[in-house]
């Protein structure tokens, strides 16, 4: 009995100095000549937050472009409307990504940055998508555009959702929160157009 | 000692009399008046920010349409235009009513600015966390966004509906045909 009692004290006592030797999550001691696990972990923070504001603006200036072009081309007035709407959206969603860049993150003010290949390739089909779609008008358009904007925004949707969950910065994450019901919105009126 | 004779409703104005339910009424005419300027005042501010940044002068008609209609409204035309005027028109005039049957008799211009503008504040209060979360959700998403916006839209309904004392003079002092006549005392 006595001897359970000193391990149950000895093991409180003890247990703030276990904590201590593992270190705060974040900046845990890192071998002499290495750098701190903390900084690095910051680093590829700031690469992912870098990366995915890219990414995002990368498929901003796809639904910019396909909402331009259906301001021109629409065949009906309710998609003339959507494709200004979708420039607002878009247009608005990116200056705040640009101001959150410039602000935070030490980036250029103007064109995105460049993409890893992937996303070269994926704005390469967009843009291939984007002149067939030139040629349409009419009906023909609409089905072609608000099949493309109702693809692109579920991507979009999951890309945000993924994003906020992963970034660190809770400034970025409230951009993202701010984001998404917008976007979903946009989705919602594609597929109701699309639908009806 | 003999009493002067009142002869005519100029005459009751000048000297600050009011006949009997002229006060009521005069509140809700001016109210009325009231709760339309602030709502205009809104309107002017709301559109001046949505024509700067794309979505066009007309996009708050189709925010408010959405509490018909959901997020389609947003591509809605005339209908859904005509129906977000329609309500904002009714919710400045109620609330601007109820402004103006609170504000005292003889209010003084400055205070009833400065109460206006609080009130204003106020119900941005309970528009966006009581009456859009389950009226308009859709709105409720956007103006979330744009909080600067939606602040000074409602500071000037607040100073629309801080006019009440200046409308309600001229209410007060405009003859009215159903006002009950004074019988002046005889000498």
């Amino acid at each position: 009995m006595e001897t359970r009692r000193i391990v149950i004290v000895a093991g409180i006592l003890l247990a703030p100095a276990l904590v201590v030797a593992q270190g705060v999550p974040g900046t845990r001691k890192s071998p002499a000549g290495w750098p701190a696990v903390a900084e690095v972990a910051n680093q590829n923070a700031l690469r992912y937050s870098h990366e995915v504001i890219a990414r995002i603006r990368q498929m901003n200036e796809i639904e910019l472009r396909a909402g331009q072009m259906a301001q021109v081309r629409a065949g009906t007035p309710e998609a003339r409307r959507y494709g200004r709407l979708l420039v607002a959206d878009h247009a608005t969603a990116d200056r705040r990504l640009v101001d959150y860049g410039a602000r935070k993150l030490g980036m250029q003010r103007g064109p995105r940055e460049e993409v890893t290949p992937v996303d070269r390739d994926l704005m390469a089909e967009h843009v291939a998508a984007t002149e067939r779609m030139a040629t349409l008008s009419g009906a023909e358009f609409d089905d072609a555009f608000l099949s493309m904007m109702v693809s692109d925004h579920q991507s979009a949707v999951n890309l945000l959702e993924t994003a906020r969950e992963t970034v660190d910065d809770p400034d970025l994450k409230m951009i993202f929160t701010k984001m998404l019901p917008i976007l979903r919105q946009d989705l919602w009126i594609a597929q109701t157009l699309l639908g009806g | 000692m003999a009493q002067a004779r009142i002869e005519s409703q100029a005459e009751m104005s000048s000297v600050g009399v009011v006949p009997k339910g002229r006060s009521w009424a005069a509140s809700l005419e001016a109210g009325a008046v009231t709760g339309a300027t602030g709502g205009a005042l809104m309107m002017a501010t709301l559109m001046v920010q949505t024509a700067a940044t794309g979505y066009g002068a007309l996009f708050p008609l189709n925010l408010i349409g959405a509490t018909f209609r959901g997020p389609e409204a947003l591509v809605g035309g005339t209908s859904v235009m005509l129906s977000g005027l329609l309500m904002h028109v009714v919710t400045s005039v109620v609330f601007g009513t109820m402004f103006s049957m609170a504000v005292l008799r003889r209010p003084r211009l400055a205070p009833t600015l400065v109460t206006g503008i609080a009130y204003g504040l106020l119900i941005l209060l309970f528009m966006t966390y009581v009456a859009l979360p389950y009226a308009n959700p859709t709105m409720r998403q956007r103006v979330i966004g744009a909080p600067g916006t939606w602040f000074f839209s409602h500071v000037a309904f607040g100073l629309g509906v801080g006019m009440a004392p200046l409308i309600k003079r001229r209410f007060r002092s405009r003859p009215q045909a159903h006002a009950q006549p004074i019988i002046a005392a005889e000498p």
